[in-house]
């Protein structure tokens, strides 16, 4: 499929001159600063276009070019690696082929967070490997993908309730519980930790990677739900909000046991004092 | 999910029709993030309003994760759909293509107003009027 660019730069009247876009045959347009960037087939005439859109707004500037052909439903998957921590490996489907399933969590990416493209995946991951003991029950408040709900249950969890609050990750985060073939232990629940945390509990171990000032709120909904030993996992925490947090950890009864830094983030594994 | 931003486009599609061809791929494809997810939830939520442009905001997060939201199709679109028309007046001065009744400005702005920068119905109702007024409809008092 041969296309071509049309970035049109608008004066007077940008809606007409939007307009005119989507009349001409534009699938769609994308608003790039001030400039209206589409891209249109070979069935679409760029002299007809051209002319409406000065019709439309008569001091718009238009530009056109031809585009490489790139199939984009391919293309973005270059972008996506897959990462190991320990001996855990985070992996889209299209890289898991030969891996070890019992230490690969693959993922889809989709719109939840928790692709293993973050730090904060891996710091979590990191830590999981070390204070996770077989048989644990886990809460993993802020799931998003699931993927260290999967992980915890690959690792030996005996029942983990993914809790999530943001719709829009609930599907994809089933999708790939499924996929892991965790179904059995891992349920996903959409709601408000700090409402659905009372109900799961006891647990033995909870992991928050969620912002530092939402961990804050949650101590005491964690503590409480904490079976006696009982243990967490914090993360999303900036490096720059490390002391800050560590005082706050100290200060509502938790030592922290161990720590994994990237990149800005810290996490850390805590038990109650 | 500790969400750090990493991009932000703005797109306008028919409801319903995203695909990862250009544009759509174009422009969400540099990002990272998986287009066809896109295009199936931007379409699953947007069928109902087949066909009519609107614009849509993306949010691209350091993992490659995203969310968007959805915007009201601008008010001459909504406009030239309450009243059937093909396109407004190239000389809105002059050539008048129709009339907007107030009850038509105040269905419509009630639809704008989520997107619009106004306290009360009436003053969305003026903004949409403005628009009406500059694709050469008249407001009839």
């Amino acid at each position: 499929m041969s296309w071509t660019t049309v970035r049109v730069r608008p004066s007077a009247d940008r809606e007409a001159a939007l307009a005119a876009l989507f009349a001409a045959g534009a699938l769609g347009v994308h608003e790039d600063g001030d400039a209206l960037v589409t891209q249109v087939d070979a069935s679409v005439d760029l002299e007809a276009l051209t002319a409406a859109v000065r019709a439309a707004d008569p001091g718009a500037a238009v530009e056109t070019a031809r585009l490489p052909d790139v199939d984009w439903t391919e293309a973005w998957k270059r972008g996506v690696r897959a990462h190991t921590v320990g001996a855990l490996t985070v992996a889209p489907p299209w890289l898991a082929g030969a891996a070890d399933p019992a230490r690969t969590i693959v993922i889809e990416p989709e719109m939840a967070f928790g692709t293993g493209e973050h730090a904060t995946t891996r710091g979590v991951l990191g830590l999981l490997q070390q204070v996770l003991r077989p048989g644990d029950r886990v809460a993993d408040l802020g799931a998003g993908s699931a993927v260290l709900s999967i992980a915890a249950a690959k690792l030996g969890a005996s029942r983990v309730a993914a809790i999530e609050l943001d719709p829009d990750a609930i599907g994809n985060a089933e999708a790939n519980v499924a996929a892991n073939g965790v179904g059995g232990p891992v349920r996903v629940i959409q709601g408000d930790a700090a409402l659905l945390l009372p109900l799961v509990a006891p647990v033995d171990l909870v992991l928050a990677n969620i912002l530092s000032s939402v961990i804050r709120e949650l101590l005491p909904a964690i503590a409480a739900a904490l079976a006696p030993g009982g243990r967490a996992i914090f993360s999303g925490i900036m490096t720059s909000e490390r002391d800050e947090m560590r005082a706050a950890l100290a200060g509502a009864g938790w030592r922290v046991t161990a720590e994994y830094e990237e990149e800005a983030w810290w996490s850390a594994a805590a038990v109650r004092a | 999910m500790a969400k750090k931003v990493t991009g932000f486009v703005k797109l306008q599609i028919p409801a319903g029709r995203a695909n990862p061809a250009p544009p759509v791929g174009t422009a969400l494809g540099p990002q990272g993030i998986n287009i066809m997810a896109f295009c199936k939830e931007f379409n699953s939520r947007t069928q109902s309003q087949d066909g009519i442009i609107l614009p849509v905001e993306i949010t691209i997060f350091a993992d490659k994760s995203f969310t968007f939201i959805l915007k009201t199709p601008p008010a001459a679109v909504l406009l030239k759909k309450e009243l059937g028309l093909e396109k407004g007046s190239g000389q809105p001065n002059r050539n008048k293509v129709g009339s907007v009744t107030r009850a038509q400005l105040r269905k419509i702005a009630e639809i704008k107003m989520p997107d619009l920068n106004c306290d009360s119905i009436e003053s969305a109702m003026s903004m949409v009027a403005g628009a009406a007024r500059s694709m050469g409809l008249e407001v009839a008092d």
